[in-house]
């Protein structure tokens, strides 16, 4: 799998030391720059590694910078880009099941090198877990890409909505153990 | 300040508390829902409607919250008009003002503790852009949501 990996000068160390980590287990990688270490514009090197991940180029895209957060901005403004920003391993495997992000974007002032290298392999080994909400919630996001409005759609056919019809779950408990029952089953 | 602010169920406890905590501060919160927690929302709805009321200039400001601040970070920034970065740290919150010119901050419920939210919430309003070479940058994201090719600024020195 080709991964896209871009920084600004803020993240320009640990994008080096993640080339070589990411080259080692075996990934193809488009380095896109910046390749000097000298003041640069974070949206511009976000938009070169995100048109690659978006054109399906890459499989997934990596971007540094200071915070993190203008390389995840910039990123997420270019359509077909679900970039998040790690702060912790649980987020980095949450944003890929819940998700289906296909950027990720650290922030080198504020995040340890180690972390951000155990984050990432987290990241690109975890799978979308593709469960219907999650995928509904992904087209909304095409949807507003679009500019299209989206609404509220409240008869969609949930986990749970399909054990009520078969009357797995007594009706009267909907209200008092719901949150029980699903406990685990629905993440929001 | 008014600020907008939305969740989904999984931002929705944050969510009450923030708005009683905005307005013990003088700003005035702006709820676009979910207005209960009992069911399972989408979260780019929510995260849709505080973008546009920022966007349009109803709301100075906006807050959206879920369960790791991901989901709806990313649908807010999809709204035309937005800036969106997730408060990870206090210096961080700070920073997105001052840097990024953000104007919605997005928190994650089950991983950050409400007394840290809280605080980066009052650092994130009260913080302010900082311009000078950082307005090339957040023209250029300007221009990428119209579709307008950017390219790296000439620099005059290192900094």
């Amino acid at each position: 799998m080709k991964i896209a990996i871009g920084s600004d000068r803020c993240g320009f160390l640990y994008k080096g030391l993640l080339v070589d980590h990411l080259r080692a287990r075996g990934y193809e990688l488009v380095d896109v720059g910046t390749h000097e270490e000298v003041p640069s514009d974070s949206p511009y090197f976000a938009a070169r590694a995100v048109r690659l991940v978006a054109s399906g180029e890459c499989g997934f895209g990596v971007l540094l910078c200071a915070t993190g957060t203008g390389m995840e901005i910039a990123a997420n403004i270019i359509p077909g880009v679900m970039c998040c920003i790690y702060y912790n391993v649980d987020v980095a495997r949450l944003a890929r099941d819940h998700n289906d992000c296909n950027k990720i974007a650290f922030g080198q002032d504020h995040m340890g090198y180690s972390d951000v290298e155990r984050c990432l392999d987290a990241f690109l080994e975890a799978p979308f877990g593709g469960r219907e909400h999650y995928a509904n919630r992904v087209e909304q996001i095409r949807a507003l890409e679009r500019g299209e409005s989206i609404e509220p759609q409240p008869a969609r056919d949930g986990d749970w909505g399909q054990e009520l019809r078969r009357g797995l779950v007594p009706v009267s408990n909907i209200k008092t153990d719901w949150m029980t029952l699903f406990a685990g089953r629905w993440a929001a | 300040m008014r600020v907008a602010i939305g969740s989904d169920r999984r931002g929705f406890d944050y969510k009450s508390r923030l708005m009683k905590h905005m307005r013990g501060t003088g700003h005035d919160p702006v709820d676009v829902g979910p207005y209960d927690d009992s069911l399972p929302v989408d979260y780019p709805i929510y995260a849709q409607r505080v973008g546009e009321l920022v966007a349009s200039g109803e709301c100075d400001r906006g807050v959206v919250v879920c369960a790791t601040g991901i989901g709806v970070m990313i649908a807010a920034n999809k709204v035309r008009g937005v800036r969106c970065g997730i408060a990870y740290t206090d210096e961080v919150a700070r920073l997105m003002r001052e840097h990024n010119d953000a104007n919605v901050v997005a928190f994650g419920q089950d991983q950050m503790a409400y007394g840290d939210v809280a605080r980066r919430l009052d650092i994130f309003l009260a913080s302010e852009f900082a311009a000078g070479y950082h307005c090339s940058r957040v023209k250029q994201l300007a221009d990428m949501e119209e579709g307008v090719p950017i390219s790296q600024t000439p620099m005059q020195r290192k900094f």
